[in-house]
């Protein structure tokens, strides 16, 4: 790295420094004062590093491949993961027991729960997919990422991203758009991230040395670009001033209604489905050392997951002021996605046809193949629940809640831990994991929460929405919603307790990965075949 | 032209598009001398160089 490229990157830094002393100098309020300070800190840190880097002649990582970024990316998802878990099992213990609230503003419900959200989705969520892209990027097109340094700036930028977002709900910084709560100026910085993230991989990718792009990294690109674009549509909003924290969304009424839905759903299609079906169409093969059991029909449910899941946000307002032939499309496009998604299991799932055996030897295969299971089985449910008959039952119920967790905790979760538990051993370079016997741990604990969980939700959603709906023969409703909510405390008190089971699972993981990392291997386990392979 | 017409329309031909392209892409893939092709790319994945080296070694 010249000389001459640190100091560009520095003075852009420098004027970064600059514009967030101007902000914090002309703060409207507190909150965005903070903020501004928050952001000054992250560059001057940045800036201390490249004064401290540019001088010295320090042989950097200039291998074939670019992992020191992964490294730190999957260290962070295991960081953020865990913190992600545990806002879970917190924001449910105080639906359980209301008085954990402390009657503290900071510590209410509904500034926690972004928390939780955006912890798991975007912070864990969002590093293992930055992470795995990289990596997935770099070894299927046989080229270094692209840009040198820019894909540091893009994990850099995207923790200080995680960092405001999470700053900003405790102080009550919300736009109040769910999934993209934070507001006007935090919107910016990630569009910023996001486009060198894009050039990044895209960048990669016109650089390969293989022909053909591998289908993994479709559903990656399908990812990147559609999360760029559901982001710019949902965030159009008027700032009331340069110099403060709160803005008003361009749109109003039901417009506004079906574009938070448009990208909320799509927020599920693309960034939760597409982009972790990216890790799947690499890390289950790698696993398992077959190829995919349809190349031709990844090609399909590739296509088909796009054309369709863009159509599919209408279903979370069905019974609302938006047009009745809206509804109807919303509920239609989601029953096709049915084809699609069982489409992409069946190809995840029969990938191990002939090597089943794998799965009584390798717990880490085993949790990619219940991750895939819980992808049909969530995509099942979802579609089911998105007709209005349906609907009109399990609609603002805890079932919602279950189906979420099914498809998160089940799919999202368990492909990401097992391509971890994949990658943290080649990455650092150690023969095998520290412990295959924690990984099997790990894996019913986790299980075991799910089920928990979703049993649970299943039981207080479907319960509360014939609670909601019970009339006597006078035409009065039965119960009032504060019976509702009592009649949920014991579900809600096994919802925690799986939390409590996952969350178990995640630290053992982290401990597991420690462990790896420093080179150690328990030595009372017999090394299993699985684990060389 | 009102705006519902022309909503009418485009929503039509973008519909048509999009099918044609579809039936194109599924033609295309089971296109005559295809799997054999399909068949190679799918191991992609598989033939890194780490693991070239590790079969060796």
């Amino acid at each position: 790295m010249g000389v001459s490229v640190r100091l560009a990157q520095m003075g852009v830094l420098g004027l970064f420094a600059i514009l967030s002393i101007i902000m914090m100098a002309n703060a409207a309020d507190t909150n965005y004062a903070i903020h501004a300070g928050i952001f000054l800190i992250a560059t001057v840190l940045g800036l201390i590093y490249l004064a401290r880097s540019a001088f010295k002649e320090k042989p950097a990582d200039e291998g074939e491949y670019m992992d020191s970024v992964v490294r730190a990316g999957v260290i962070a998802t295991v960081f953020w993961g865990v913190i992600g878990f545990f806002m879970g099992v917190y924001v449910a213990s105080e639906l359980a027991f209301p008085w954990l609230n402390w009657d503290l503003p900071w510590t209410n419900f509904g500034r926690l729960r972004p928390v939780h959200t955006s912890a798991v989705i975007f912070a864990f969520g969002g590093n293992a997919l930055i992470a795995t892209s990289f990596y997935v990027v770099q070894r299927t097109n046989r080229a270094r990422l692209a840009f040198g340094n820019l894909a540091w700036f893009v994990f850099w930028g995207y923790q200080l991203f995680i960092v405001l977002a999470a700053t900003g709900y405790v102080l009550g910084v919300t736009q109040s758009r769910e999934y993209a709560e934070p507001e006007w100026y935090v919107d910016l910085w990630l569009t910023v991230v996001w486009v060198a993230y894009f050039l990044v991989y895209f960048g990669t990718i016109v650089k390969r040395k293989v022909s053909h792009i591998y289908v993994a990294n479709w559903f990656y690109l399908s990812f990147i670009v559609t999360i760029a674009m559901l982001h710019i549509g949902n965030n159009l909003a008027v700032p009331v001033s340069w110099f403060g924290t709160k803005s008003y969304s361009l749109l109003s009424g039901a417009p506004d209604a079906i574009t938070q839905w448009w990208y909320g759903h799509n927020a599920v299609g693309f960034f939760l489905t597409a982009g972790f079906l990216g890790m799947m169409y690499y890390f289950v093969p790698k696993r398992a050392n077959r190829p995919v059991y349809s190349y031709r029909l990844s090609i399909v449910h590739f296509w088909a997951l796009i054309f369709t899941y863009i159509w599919a946000g209408p279903h979370h307002l069905h019974y609302t002021a938006l047009p009745d032939w809206v509804q109807t499309l919303g509920m239609v496009m989601s029953v096709v996605l049915w084809m699609p998604s069982w489409g992409g299991m069946i190809n995840g799932l029969m990938t191990l046809s002939g090597a089943w055996d794998k799965l009584r030897t390798d717990p880490v295969l085993r949790m990619m193949v219940i991750a895939v299971a819980f992808y049909g089985m969530s995509t099942f449910e979802g579609p089911m629940m998105s007709i209005k008959s349906v609907n009109a039952l399990s609609h603002f119920t805890d079932w919602t809640v279950g189906h979420v967790h099914s498809g998160a905790l089940g799919w999202v979760g368990m492909i990401t831990m097992g391509s971890l538990y994949y990658l943290v051993p080649k990455l650092w370079n150690r023969e095998r994991l520290y412990s295959e016997t924690l990984v099997s741990w790990h894996f019913w604990l986790a299980t075991l929460g799910i089920v928990l969980y979703a049993a649970s939700m299943w039981v207080s959603g479907i319960m509360q929405g014939l609670m909601w709906r019970e009339y006597d023969d006078q035409g009065f409703l039965v119960y009032s919603f504060a019976e509702t909510v009592e009649a949920m405390h014991p579900y809600y008190v096994i919802r925690a307790l799986g939390g409590v089971l996952y969350l178990t699972g995640g630290i053992i993981m982290a401990y597991n990965f420690w462990q790896t990392i420093r080179g150690r291997i328990r030595a009372s386990e017999p090394v299993l075949e699985a684990a060389k392979a | 032209m009102s705006y519902e017409s022309v909503a009418g329309w485009a929503g039509t031909i973008a519909t048509v598009l999009f099918g044609l392209f579809f039936l194109g892409m599924l033609i295309f893939i089971f296109r005559p001398g295809s799997t054999k092709t399909y068949e190679e790319l799918a191991r992609l994945p598989l033939e890194d160089e780490e693991d070239r080296e590790r079969n060796n070694g």
